[in-house]
């Protein structure tokens, strides 16, 4: 296996996914089979070849940095309530 | 009026002479839309405020100079960010969350008097092929209960194919508006990367994400994609070039010039030809492919065989590149500040692990994991970083190609839809559907998949073409002209829609 179970619980660390044991055990094959596959890319030769990491590498226009302020009352509803940890707050 | 049959000009011009109202129009889809319940197509369906619209927009009246978008009912994908409006992804960690602000799609279909009739369902964060993995369960096809509504855009795909809205937006990021539209017989565009802005947008693969339009014909995709393209200082991979109207393009040089267009030159590659049932391409997918080509040759189009030696690779890149995009860009959801979040946590990390856990589906969190995985140390040079010189490679074919011919042909999809749950069991098979979506999507090319008849078990059939960056003129006159002479293939309502 490429990914080992010892693998897939440091990635979910990384991750900060809490799995369960028996998706620890599944996802281990499947992102061994998965990565299995992916062994073809090895035949490709990529000497002297640039990544390309964005869609499209056109000149990008800028804006003024001025702010966008979003009233905060919108964003809140979305919030959650929590204890009150700072006196006077 | 057949509505349903109507394009978007006709519909508007009947708004404009009151032939019919907007409330009449919006009811109509309405209830087309609770009627056809069963195909799951939407979370949310915004009917109140659809008719509240609907009515304003009446009371204010029409006029010649309105925009053709005035009055249309128009479905969005459920990633799309609707002020005052649930917005879930098809995910249990968008749970109860309100979107404060409009996208800036969603602001100019409002500035054109276009209404939202409703968010439609999708795979979760736009992760899948099928649209069933979705928390909100899966979306059928009209054509066919029993098959995928295809994904990721399977809601917004069925919502036109069904006739439960005039237009639709989908977002693709591997193939998610493409797919469904070839399971649907529709069309969907994936435009230049930089043509729509995104933002509003929820981000599931930043460098390939684009918002798509969906349409039963080619007059409706053009000003669906007209509405929304556009430069927009809220999102810095927009491309500065002013995008001209191509339903302008098409009244202006097209209608009524049919016949003049045999100049181009239609490159078809290899792995097109590949119809046997070894290769896993649907023998009638290529015969139908074979169809369109003797339609266009009798046109006077001319065709050439074309390599894309590396697009074999293309799904491979894609899922190393794209995991590795959606591990960064749904670290936010963490229970903090939104959404969902577990209980019985017992610190931070806890708090984080039980949410993202058992907030996500099964295939959000292989591919998180993944992502991860690519990403990491020891690992990165190994994966992503040799995926994205791949990529280079991948984009550099279609490069070389477009000195040879001017579009690209292929099928859309191998297959026509196949049975909900029977790809479920391999992450593997189900990726492999988007086979012929993906090269163009790492290319970031522009992409319309278009609807080339039914199967001998009457389920739809996609074709794409795809042109160089920015040549969106050359997809829609194509499209024009196929609609033109092969109009059965266009304007199909599916036949198990109600």
């Amino acid at each position: 296996m490429i990914v080992d179970k010892d693998t897939i619980a440091k990635i979910a660390r990384l991750s900060k996914i809490e799995l369960k044991a028996a998706e620890v055990a599944k996802l281990s094959t499947q992102l061994s089979g998965i990565l299995e596959h992916m062994k073809v890319l090895d035949e490709v030769n990529v000497t002297g070849v640039e990544p390309m990491f964005y869609g499209c590498a056109e000149e990008r226009a800028l804006r003024p940095d001025t702010p966008h302020r979003f009233e905060s009352s919108k964003i809140c509803k979305n919030g959650f309530s929590v204890p009150n940890i700072i006196d006077g707050d | 009026m057949d509505i349903l049959r109507s394009s978007i000009p006709v519909i508007s011009k009947a708004l404009k002479e009151k032939k019919i109202s907007c409330r009449e129009l919006t009811d109509f889809y309405l209830k087309r839309i609770k009627s056809n319940a069963k195909l799951n197509a939407y979370i949310t369906v915004e009917g109140d405020s659809a008719l509240s619209a609907a009515d304003k927009i009446d009371k204010k009246g029409f006029t010649a100079a309105d925009s053709l978008l005035k009055g249309i009912p128009v479905a969005l994908k459920d990633n799309f960010m609707v002020e005052g409006v649930k917005t879930t992804c098809a995910s249990k960690i968008l749970d109860g969350y309100v979107a404060p602000y409009d996208g800036t799609a969603v602001k100019k279909l409002k500035i054109n008097d276009a209404v939202i009739v409703g968010k439609t369902n999708m795979d979760e964060f736009a992760m899948g092929s099928s649209n069933e993995n979705s928390c909100f369960g899966p979306v059928l096809n009209p054509w066919d209960n029993s098959k995928v509504a295809g994904g990721s855009s399977g809601g917004s795909a069925v919502s036109v194919s069904a006739g439960l809205s005039q237009i639709a937006y989908g977002t693709d990021t591997g193939g998610s508006v493409k797919l469904p539209a070839s399971y649907n017989g529709i069309l969907a565009l994936r435009p230049t990367f930089g043509r729509i802005s995104r933002y509003g947008i929820v981000a599931f693969g930043s460098s390939l994400d684009q918002i798509g339009p969906m349409a039963r014909n080619v007059e409706d995709l053009a000003i669906a994609y007209d509405a929304v393209s556009g430069f927009d200082e809220d999102d810095v991979t927009t491309s500065p070039r002013r995008s001209a109207s191509v339903y302008d393009y098409l009244l202006k040089n097209v209608a009524g010039k049919e016949g003049s267009f045999s100049k181009y030159t239609i490159g078809i590659p290899a792995v097109a030809h590949a119809g046997t049932s070894s290769t896993g391409v649907d023998p009638e997918v290529t015969r139908s492919m074979d169809g369109v080509i003797e339609v266009l040759k009798k046109l006077g189009f001319k065709f050439k065989d074309i390599s894309l030696p590396h697009s074999k690779y293309a799904l491979d890149v894609y899922y190393i590149i794209s995991p590795g995009e959606v591990s960064s860009n749904l670290s936010r959801f963490d229970g903090v500040r939104y959404g969902f979040r577990a209980k019985d946590y017992k610190d931070l990390d806890s708090l984080y692990g039980l949410t993202r856990g058992n907030g996500f589906g099964d295939e959000v969190k292989r591919r998180i994991m993944l992502g991860t995985f690519v990403l990491s140390a020891g690992y990165y040079d190994a994966y992503f970083a040799k995926a994205a010189k791949v990529r280079t490679l991948v984009r550099q074919d279609f490069e070389r190609a477009f000195t040879e011919c001017d579009i690209i042909m292929y099928p859309t999809a191998p297959t026509t839809a196949f049975k909900l749950g029977e790809q479920t069991k391999d992450p593997l098979t189900m990726y492999l559907n988007d086979l012929f979506t993906i090269p163009s999507s790492l290319a970031a090319v522009p992409s319309l998949s278009f609807p080339s008849g039914l199967s001998s078990k009457g389920l739809p059939i996609g074709m794409q073409l795809i042109a160089k960056h920015f040549d969106e003129e050359k997809l829609f006159t194509l499209a024009w002209i196929l609609q033109k002479e092969n109009p059965d293939w266009f304007n199909n309502i599916a036949d198990g829609a109600k």
